[in-house]
């Protein structure tokens, strides 16, 4: 197991990294109700 | 004690599933690379990957409303054009998902490396200098476009065919990807190291050069003297006997303890 793990552990390590980076940026764009959220000028507005 | 405990649980409890998802992410991405490192498309999808991540991450944190925008709509745009692309790549993919050789067992595994082994030792009493590159996680399909594509079930007869001093395909490296010879005659790099032994021929230098730009293993046969090399990861094992070539292969192709030191 810990040969497994240990095996190409560098490039292992970044997708790690990367995956957290994809899945926090989509999380951003998501809704509590699965849906992507689009843009609109309303939005700007607001702020 | 029982305050921070139960809110580790809790905080378990409500966030497990984020965890499953980076998880699983990670493995397509890791899976993903390997498979796509080597081929012809793999710079444009890393090219693209990079720009999408640097334009995503400046577009939420510099709250860049307009490149957001952008970056959803080309988002469908940017599938169809990775699915043309690669469509070679998913293709052969989705083949080999298919192919039994993808849940092959240890085994089978066992038992590949033992017809390799007597393949081997058996050009080495011929004394037929030989160059086989056994890929691994990497890919190393880009060298067999320098060669004659095969793509036959490996077997001793046909190393022995290929290898014969006679024949047009011997010079060269073979190509073996699952238990299929996929290519012969490949032209592998030569490795830059300068601190070699001047004994070592263009064969051995080729055979370390491949084994330094992926995680090939390379096996070796000398034309001179009929001993048999190993490679890996750009270090040569040399003049090995059948008992412990078959020992260093099940450490590397079945992942059995590895020596601490390999010499070099």
């Amino acid at each position: 197991m810990k040969q497994i793990l240990l095996h190409n552990w560098k490039i292992k390590l970044t997708c790690l990294a990367l995956a957290f980076v994809v899945w926090y940026v989509i999380r951003q764009n998501v809704d509590p109700s699965g849906e992507l959220r689009p843009f609109t000028p309303t939005e700007q507005k607001k702020k | 004690m029982l305050g921070p405990m139960t809110q580790a649980i809790e905080f378990v409890q409500a966030h497990w599933t984020h965890g499953v998802e980076v998880v699983l992410l990670a493995v397509l991405l890791y899976y993903g690379y390997l498979y796509f490192r080597g081929t012809p498309g793999a710079k444009i999808l890393v090219g693209l990957a990079l720009i999408f991540i640097s334009l995503t991450l400046a577009s939420q944190l510099l709250d860049l409303h307009v490149i957001g925008w952008l970056l959803r709509s080309l988002t469908v745009f940017l599938a169809v054009a990775l699915v043309v692309i690669f469509q070679p790549e998913l293709r052969r993919a989705l083949n080999e998902l298919g192919s039994q050789h993808f849940f092959r067992s240890a085994l089978q595994k066992k038992e590949s490396i033992d017809q390799l082994v007597e393949t081997v030792f058996d050009l080495a009493r011929r004394q037929f200098g030989a160059l086989i590159a056994i890929e691994r996680d990497i890919s190393i399909r880009q060298f067999a476009s320098t060669g004659v594509d095969l793509d036959a079930v490996f077997s001793k007869e046909l190393i022995l065919t290929i290898f014969h001093p006679k024949t047009v395909l011997h010079d060269g490296g073979v190509i073996v990807q699952n238990d299929r010879i996929t290519a012969a005659a490949c032209i592998f790099p030569l490795t830059s190291r300068e601190d070699l032994d001047r004994s070592l021929g263009l064969r051995h230098r080729a055979g370390m050069g491949i084994t330094e730009e992926s995680d090939a293993i390379a096996i070796l046969v000398s034309e001179e003297t009929g001993h048999v090399s190993l490679c890996h990861r750009g270090i040569i094992e040399r003049n090995l006997n059948a008992e412990k070539f078959r020992r260093r292969l099940n450490q590397m192709l079945l992942l059995e303890r590895y020596e601490a030191n390999p010499p070099s």
